[in-house]
């Protein structure tokens, strides 16, 4: 802990006074000038004389590094002087998308010798991401305030905030299912509990898929068919080109609550999941399975983060093998980018099961007033609608998720239209 | 605030009426002084004090007049506004102070008083028995000594902790 003197400007003021008034009675000849400057002056002394450096350390502990949004998090400080310190205060730089939730704000403290003050500070992370909390710095002064002694507390906490995911009940089901063993009801034939079809007895079938029922009254062996169950692999497509609202909500926020439920909704299935964060700075987790790759994701989400850039990127950009084939492309984004919305056409062009989860932007728009306004707010709606109908023509479901709503609801409603909507041509 | 009124009104006092501008002067003081209560400034606060402290002494030159014995109830006066906004000032953060810190805080203003008290006291006890002169000037000129001995030791404390 390195530690700064810094005179007060009521020392300087003191010391001022005091010299300017001893020597105006001195030059004046009156005694009362001087005594004026020596009451300061024996102020100023008394202080230099009573200052002690304060000699104490400051540790801090963060009671958790990981926590869920709005859940409270509370920083541990403890003050441990050698020597009296009368009066120290502690300040803590709080990361932006921090809050203190505490009702009780500490002041300045004294610490008698050889003893120990223990604070502590609640915080409620408002929003999703890694925060560094710190530099922690304490300020000592003497008793009289004529001197700072300024510290700063080398220690950094960090603190992990994982963004509060909506339990997804159902999702979207892949067209397409992968070889290995899954929740997802294939559209195949084969190993499985879900009934697909009957079919004649063929040799090497087993014996007890036999449909005795069907045989009987066809006179002829005929076996049940099933679907087998099995993986998918998922990619989510995030799109943090650019963001609409402030630190607190925002549609980049929304997108990645969005992700990592439906990440962790594809995972507990046993598929594979991949992310690809496409943006000023292009990310991606090649798509895998099981908890460890649940955590990948959601810290890869956690340095999520809308960057200026005006490079062109199209999907040429990304790794080949972060897009498997037959893979479950998952687009969310505001769509407010050319570049995302050239580059989603791009990969249905390449055959890709894609679905667009549109985060609406509508919400974090401040409505219009004059006129102008309105007209202009009017035709970018009707550009944004002409945008959709690109996709629909192209066979791409787009379902706008307002934030406040569940996001299960967008979900079924783009299920819903690759079950029954997709076969209708929109001209 | 107070203090600094009663000030302002013994110097309204012993001034005659034409010395309307030190009265404007001193008027000004105190505006400037509250100002810097008002707005947590310690620089306002220093620069309401010494204006007070020259319109007193500026009063004292005017009329010419003998020693003032209460000079030195003026000089702790003024010396106990500026602790005492100093004191509101330091304590007007958000958070709630240690009843301590007043506690240490109270302690040490009242030595500083006490300790300048009892040296302005000397100081006029022994102007009024030198009956001026060579005892003032050698008086005088030991508390300017006195004055840049502290000015040095506050330097050469600031600079080995600053090493």
């Amino acid at each position: 802990m390195t530690v700064r003197l810094r005179p007060s400007p009521k020392l300087l003021g003191y010391a001022t006074i005091g010299v300017v008034f001893l020597l105006a009675g001195v030059l004046f000849g009156r005694v009362e000038a001087a005594e004026i400057g020596i009451v300061f002056l024996a102020a100023v002394l008394v202080g230099v004389v009573m200052v002690r450096e304060p000699r104490f350390e400051v540790t801090a502990t963060l009671e958790h590094d990981a926590v869920m949004e709005h859940e409270q998090v509370v920083l541990d400080l403890e003050v441990a002087a050698t020597g009296r310190v009368p009066w120290v205060e502690i300040g803590v730089a709080t990361p932006s998308g921090v809050e203190r939730s505490g009702k009780r704000l500490f002041g300045a403290i004294a610490v008698d010798e050889d003893s120990v003050r223990r604070m502590s500070i609640e915080f409620e992370p408002v929003r999703w991401g890694a925060f560094r909390f710190g530099p922690i710095t304490a300020a000592a002064r003497d008793s009289l305030g004529f001197f700072t002694y300024d510290s700063v507390v080398p220690q950094r906490h960090t603190l992990r905030v994982f963004p509060h995911e909506e339990l997804l009940a159902r999702a979207i089901r892949p067209f397409e299912t992968q070889l290995y063993a899954g929740d997802e009801v294939s559209r195949r034939r084969g190993d499985g509990i879900e009934f697909a079809d009957v079919r004649p007895f063929q040799r090497g079938d087993r014996v007890r898929r036999i449909n005795w029922r069907v045989s009987t009254r066809l006179q002829e062996l005929h076996i049940n068919e099933m679907h087998p169950e099995r993986n998918a692999d998922v990619v989510i497509f995030l799109d943090s080109f650019s963001e609409i609202g402030d630190a607190r909500d925002s549609t980049l926020l929304a997108a990645v609550r969005a992700t990592a439920a439906t990440a962790r909704h594809y995972l507990r299935r046993r598929d594979r999941v991949g992310l690809v964060t496409f943006g000023g700075t292009l990310r991606w987790q090649l798509p895998g399975v099981g908890l460890r790759q649940a955590y990948r994701i959601i810290d890869a989400l956690l340095s999520t983060d809308s960057m200026l850039s005006y490079a062109w990127k199209s999907i040429d950009v990304i790794p080949a093998r972060t897009l498997p084939p037959k893979a479950l492309v998952i687009a969310i984004s505001p769509l407010l980018d050319a570049r995302t919305t050239s580059a989603l056409l791009d990969l249905r062009g390449r055959g890709f099961d894609l679905v667009i989860v549109e985060v609406s932007s509508l919400s974090f728009i401040a409505q219009p007033k004059t006129d102008d306004e309105k007209i202009a707010y009017r035709l970018w709606l009707l550009k944004r609608q002409a945008m959709r109908y690109e996709y629909w023509r192209a066979g791409v479901p787009v379902a706008v998720w307002t934030h406040e709503e569940p996001l299960i609801a967008a979900l079924q409603e783009v299920e819903q239209f690759r079950r029954y909507g997709r076969n209708l041509r929109i001209s | 605030m107070a203090l600094v009124c009663a000030i302002v009104g013994y110097v309204g006092v012993a001034t005659p009426a034409a010395a309307v501008i030190l009265m404007i002067a001193a008027v000004g003081c105190v505006g400037v002084f509250a100002a810097g209560i008002a707005l947590g400034t310690l620089t306002l606060v220093q620069w309401g004090i010494g204006g007070l402290a020259a319109v007193y002494v500026g009063s004292l030159l005017y009329r010419g007049a003998g020693p003032d014995q209460w000079s030195v109830l003026i000089a702790i006066g003024l010396l106990a506004s500026g602790e005492m906004a100093s004191w509101s000032i330091d304590s007007r953060r958000r958070g709630s102070d240690d009843i301590a810190v007043h506690l240490l805080r109270l302690r040490a203003i009242a030595l500083a008083v006490a300790a300048a008290l009892a040296l302005g006291v000397v100081v006029q006890t022994a102007a009024q028995l030198g009956g001026g002169g060579a005892a003032s000037a050698a008086l005088a000129t030991g508390a300017v000594l006195v004055g840049v001995a502290v000015i040095c030791l506050l330097l050469w404390r600031i600079r080995t902790s600053s090493a």
